[in-house]
């Protein structure tokens, strides 16, 4: 076990090594020139020139390189060339907003998706199954950043029920930030108003990431009970006379779950893209937002951070996923130990 | 029927749920794009002025509605004397945290401004000597004789000495200490920018001003427009016209018009490239653009320029040049002189603005008329300026406006004289250069205006720039706020010290 989980973090690391140097080197085949945003209209050509040279910009290719990659073992993502801050300072500030987007979505996603497959498999074919397929079918055929406007239009312009964006209502004073996690930092401030306003504004972000990802994790939960429904160990169960919510809760839902699994860290993935979108629309502080906001005025080192530190996240879920599959079926020990 | 009882009743459940409004009377204006600094020395994007301009104040002020006129801030006189200029300071000004406001801060802020050549450094860049006689008098000598210096110190903030001595670059960048109207209170990045009012300030407020301002950084402007109509924000930076426009319609909300752009967008023809290094050429593309196609894109808002010069600028000779419209016959009549019928250009163009790629597109179709062929293609801006120097473009797209309230040199000076960063096409006339080295050492304000008429008229000859159009500022503002006004020599900016409720 211990061999696989050390082969799994060379492999790791290897992805992420190869992640920075490909976004490297795309970020600098950009013919893109951060220093002329920084000196601006009416700057002379010595201004832009000298702007450069303060942020290495002129160096060869391969010295930056050099450089970048020195700073990166040690922990140094570079610098902001629009905050003017270390990035990894900026990362450290904008990080537990995405986080707290990402972890909401995903529970609301994993609650849903399993919901609304467990009354899909109830009578496959029936209405709910049909109206459960139509619901997730239409949630993930709308591009997520459409679904995002629709859904600021109609339940803010049209209803005004919950905010545009941002994460806290803009005239008040949030709660002192503890973790970061607003959520969190609401029930330590003893403000259940405040923790009640949090959820409104993450509420819409939240469920457009929600409603694009639902389609396939419904239909595949649907799949792997359909499967499950037809083993001899259900039909046993159900003759022995348990009830159908102990056949599906006892029996069923454990042994689908290794392929929900699976979909699942794939989702994972999409989720981290849908996030950083849904940032942009939405106004939502988090990593997305900043590397959007940095990539607009070709500022590198954010975005290549954010490369980064998606990829980190999606392969140290890999990882707990593979831990996870012995957990859940014993027989996939053997494979990795 | 349930829908409607519902919507009644959902907001009202959640706000009772929520937390309690905040009682102080705040203003909330979304701008564009977070300040990457707030160094009065380095600020240089509107988004950064927005909160400069408003913490910081300035030596003089300039009348938005004539800025002409220049108005006292922190120097209550000044006068000129061939190369030497004296101010004389307001006294008992002092800076937010305290600290008493005098000449030394004067000379350290431009002295901070000269050294680090950034943000708007070059608005003074003739300054030679900064000096401070006595703690209510600064003089300040310039390497020569200029008229316009009091009216470029109108864009320079002043900050205090004992913060110049005692923090690096990096505090400046994320803190303000200034004598302005506004106090800076906190940055969240990525979030907002708050300032409370400064009730010692110097100045006057209106009534109903705000006590606190919150900056908010709203990167979509569909997203800005919605907030302003729904009443999130009071106000913002830059919403789309079409929605401005739509938005002004509804009850509850005016329009503020106003005038700041030079050029919106101006098309730079490269000179030194055929087939535009031909004169007769580039005249048949300047008559052949259909310059009320743009101005139907913007609405019928706004003129077609005659010059580079905008009526509204101190001195300029807008009113008496003539007019500059499509006229076809006389394009084909050019090109002909020209011999290049049926020639070929390539535009590399930024791919970041709508209206640089729909005039692009306007170029295209009126060339096409005459028969010139107009390839575009576009790219980020650097590569799009990049192509043009090194000749691999016949044109590049700007947007032009001017910072300096009265002097028009400086814009001259990035735009149409050699090494200037914006003179993309590589224009170049001797006797433009020698009017503009000479036109702020002339004290005749008459002939001042004459010199700026006749470089204005060289460079309308010489068909180096079809200036597309100069669209009129439109500006959003709900009935219960009022005081905004637009700042001519901005990009749209915003004084929050003359914003204030209506009842």
């Amino acid at each position: 076990m211990a061999g696989f989980i050390g082969r799994r973090i060379l492999w790791g690391a290897l992805v992420l090594l190869l992640v920075a140097v490909i976004t490297f080197f795309l970020s600098r085949v950009v013919p893109a020139d951060p220093a002329a945003f920084l000196a601006g209209q009416n700057a002379s050509e010595e201004t832009v020139a000298r702007i450069r040279a303060e942020h290495g910009l002129d160096q060869p290719m391969l010295l930056q390189f050099r450089d970048y990659a020195t700073g990166l073992v040690q922990g140094d993502l570079g610098e902001s060339i629009r905050t003017r801050r270390p990035v990894a300072q900026d990362m450290a500030q904008f990080l537990p907003a995405t986080l707290e987007l990402l972890l909401v979505s995903f529970a609301a996603y994993l609650v849903l998706s399993l919901s609304l497959a467990i009354l899909a498999v109830r009578r496959p074919g029936g209405a709910m199954d049909g109206a459960v397929r139509l619901f997730t079918m239409l949630g993930t055929g709308i591009p997520v950043f459409w679904l995002g406007m629709a859904l600021q239009f109609v339940f803010y312009y049209k209803l005004q029920w919950f905010p545009l964006g941002a994460r806290f209502p803009i005239r008040e004073i949030a709660p002192p930030e503890v973790t970061g996690f607003l959520l969190v930092d609401c029930l330590i401030a003893g403000n259940p108003g405040a923790f009640v306003s949090a959820l409104q504004y993450i509420a819409l972000p939240a469920l457009t990431v929600v409603l694009n990802l639902l389609a396939v994790g419904t239909r595949m939960s649907r799949a792997a009970l359909l499967a499950e429904r037809e083993r001899l160990y259900v039909r046993t169960a159900r003759g022995k006379g348990l009830s159908p919510r102990q056949v599906l809760f006892g029996h069923m839902l454990r042994n689908a779950l290794s392929p929900i699994l699976t979909v699942t860290t794939i989702q994972f993935g999409y989720l981290l893209s849908w996030v950083i979108l849904v940032e942009v629309i939405f106004d939502w502080p988090g990593i997305g937002l900043y590397a959007f906001q940095s990539f607009q005025v070709f500022d590198y080192s954010p975005v290549i951070a954010l490369a980064l530190v998606s990829t980190f996240g999606f392969v140290v879920l890999n990882l707990l996923a593979d831990l996870l599959y012995p957990v859940i079926d014993p027989r996939v020990e053997a494979v990795t130990s | 029927m349930k829908l409607r009882v519902l919507s009644a009743l959902f907001p009202t459940v959640l706000a009772i749920c929520a937390a309690p409004v905040q009682a102080q009377s705040t203003f909330v204006y979304a701008d564009t794009s977070e300040p990457s600094t707030i160094d009065p020395a380095k600020a240089n994007a509107n988004w950064e002025f927005t909160i400069t301009r408003n913490v910081f104040d300035r030596l003089v002020n300039f009348d938005l509605d004539d800025p002409a006129v220049l108005e006292p801030a922190l120097a209550t006189e000044w006068s000129q004397d061939g190369t030497t200029w004296t101010f004389k300071l307001r006294e008992g000004v002092t800076f937010h945290d305290g600290t008493p406001f005098d000449s030394a801060d004067v000379k350290a802020s431009l002295d901070r401004l000269k050294e680090l050549g950034r943000g708007q450094s070059y608005l003074v860049s003739g300054i030679s000597e900064v000096a401070a006689p006595d703690p209510a008098t600064v003089v300040i000598t310039t390497e020569a004789p200029n008229v316009y210096l009091a009216g470029n110190l109108a864009r320079i903030e002043i900050a205090s000495d004992e913060d110049i001595a005692n923090h690096d670059e990096a505090w400046f960048g994320e803190n303000a200490n200034g004598t302005g109207p506004y106090k800076f209170v906190s940055w969240t990045r990525g979030t907002q920018i708050e300032l409370a009012r400064n009730t010692e300030w110097w100045g006057s407020f209106p009534e109903g001003v705000f006590d606190r301002v919150l900056v908010r950084v709203v990167a979509d402007g569909q997203n800005r427009a919605q907030g302003v109509e729904g009443g999130t924000y009071d106000m913002a930076n830059f919403i789309p016209l079409d929605d401005a426009m739509r938005i002004v319609e509804r009850e509850g909300f005016h329009k503020v018009e106003g005038n700041n752009l030079w050029a919106w967008p101006a098309i730079y023809l490269n000179v030194n490239l055929a087939p535009t290094d031909n004169i007769d050429f580039r005249s048949a593309l300047v008559k052949a653009f259909d310059y009320e196609a743009i101005k139907a894109f913007n609405q019928g808002l706004g003129t077609i320029p005659r010059g580079p010069v905008p009526a509204w600028f101190p001195g300029s000779p807008e009113a008496d040049m003539p007019e500059i419209k499509t006229d076809v016959e006389g394009a084909k009549a050019d090109l002909a002189a020209s011999g290049l019928g049926g020639a070929t250009m390539k535009c590399v163009i930024p791919n970041t603005v709508t209206e640089f790629r729909f005039s692009a597109t306007v170029l295209q179709a009126a060339a096409q008329q005459i028969g010139v062929t107009v390839e575009i293609e576009e790219a980020p801006f650097v590569e799009a300026i990049t192509a043009i120097k090194e000749n691999r473009s016949n044109c590049f797209i700007l947007g032009n406006a001017n910072l300096s309230p009265n002097d028009a040199t400086k814009f001259f000076a990035a735009h149409y004289l050699e090494g200037g960063f914006f003179n993309a096409g590589k224009f170049r006339d001797q006797e433009l250069e020698d009017l503009i080295a000479a036109m702020p050492a002339e004290q005749d304000e008459a002939k001042r205006a004459e010199m700026l008429a006749k470089a204005a008229q060289i460079v309308v000859d010489s068909h180096y720039i079809i200036w597309a159009a100069r669209p009129t500022t439109v500006v959003v503002e709900p009935d219960r706020i009022g005081g905004y006004r637009i700042d001519p020599a901005e990009y749209v900016n915003i004084r929050f010290w003359e914003i204030h409720a209506v009842e």
